[in-house]
């Protein structure tokens, strides 16, 4: 299932970025402009469409939890996520 | 030019401190605000010219007309944070002598305004959070990313325009709707002047690019354009208004012929004038 989901993700920047044919686990995405600021917002759609889970961007802290597959599949496809990201007094 | 440049934004800076108003005192904020009225008129609502507002009943329509206003007010007062960060930076420092004075006028009136667009969304709706990421981007030598980061001032400034213009006047919205257009509209109209001198300036300095960064900087300048279009979109806006599938409506949305057209209007102006002060030959291939 978990497996499922993140072969769900991986062809959705595949689908994103027909010039690139390989995404590995540990490729940074936002590091190696797989991302740009355009697709980043709508990928984050994406995931909250898959998780069912508001990703809060304002702290910062989701946006690097999402740099990478395996850091992906940590954070949002195995629950442990939520309320990690939330800074502030 | 340097002189011609520097009296601009003196006059401007006086016109600022003679429309000077303390934003505490000017509104009248009402109770509440009806169920049936528009907020955002329907013209500038983001299923504009699609079918997909036609199917939407009138009350989900109204709703939307709400979170939509919602979403404009909190994208420009995010929009307003970021501004104030590029102008806090360079106020006083080499090069930026000339527009200091009136910088601080700018620091002024956006905190201003950062203030009563957040107290609307909070007393009536709420502000929707920022969603802008920072993300790699290819480095380009200083004096490119300056005239960059001035251009994208414009550019923002020159959107919410288009809507403050609209809204200010517009007899079926709220009096409080109307008035904080119309106060954003009138402070904006100098920024948006001596964001155009800026940029022109600026321009000037920069010499020839070479190809490469040519492209990188067109590169950059669509991702900014592209992105603060589609913030327009936010899925949160319909969720709010009770449409189901929010996100598949956003990409509906997205699709749309009718959407290209309306975004075309809002860069209308911005795209005039990327073209004719020769910064961007082709600006229509930036939407």
């Amino acid at each position: 299932m978990e497996n499922e989901r993140i072969d769900d993700v991986k062809k959705w920047l595949l689908r994103e970025r027909p010039d690139i044919k390989e995404i590995g686990l540990d490729t940074d995405l936002i590091d190696n402009r797989i991302l740009d600021s355009v697709t980043f917002i709508n990928f984050v759609y994406f995931m909250e469409e898959l998780t069912g889970k508001r990703i809060p961007l304002a702290s910062g802290t989701a946006a690097n939890s999402l740099r990478t597959l395996r850091m992906i599949q940590t954070n949002f496809l195995g629950g442990v996520n939520d309320e990690r990201a939330k800074v502030g007094v | 030019m340097g002189e011609a440049y520097t009296a601009v934004l003196e006059k401007l800076t006086k016109s600022s401190i003679a429309h000077d108003y303390d934003p505490r005192r000017r509104f009248e904020w009402p109770e509440g605000l009806g169920p049936d009225e528009w907020l955002m008129p329907p013209e500038l609502m983001s299923v504009h010219d699609t079918p997909l507002a036609d199917a939407l009943d009138r009350g989900t329509l109204m709703a939307l007309s709400k979170w939509e206003l919602m979403n404009f007010f909190s994208l420009t007062l995010h929009g307003e944070r970021e501004l104030l960060m590029v102008i806090s930076r360079r106020i006083h420092t080499d090069g930026f002598e000339a527009p200091s004075d009136f910088f601080h006028r700018f620091i002024e009136e956006e905190n201003n305004h950062i203030w009563f667009f957040s107290e609307f969304c909070r007393r009536y709706g709420r502000i929707y959070p920022d969603s802008t990421v920072s993300v790699a981007a290819e480095d380009l030598r200083p004096e490119l990313e300056v005239f960059l980061s001035f251009l994208r001032i414009l550019i923002f400034e020159e959107i919410g325009d288009h809507f403050n213009i609209r809204m200010a006047s517009d007899a079926r919205l709220p009096s409080i709707v109307r008035a904080l257009n119309a106060a954003h509209h009138g402070d904006e109209s100098r920024h948006i002047a001596a964001g155009r001198q800026i940029a022109r300036r600026l321009h000037a300095l920069l010499g020839r690019l070479s190809p490469e960064e040519g492209a990188a900087f067109l590169d950059q300048l669509k991702e900014y354009v592209s992105f603060t279009v589609q913030s327009f979109y936010n899925p949160q806006m319909y969720a709010d208004a009770g449409i189901r599938d929010a996100y598949g409506f956003r990409r509906d949305l997205l699709r749309q012929p009718g959407r290209r057209r309306q975004h075309g209007m809002f860069l209308g102006r911005s795209l005039a004038f990327l073209r004719s002060s020769g910064m961007v030959l082709r600006p229509d291939e930036l939407y």
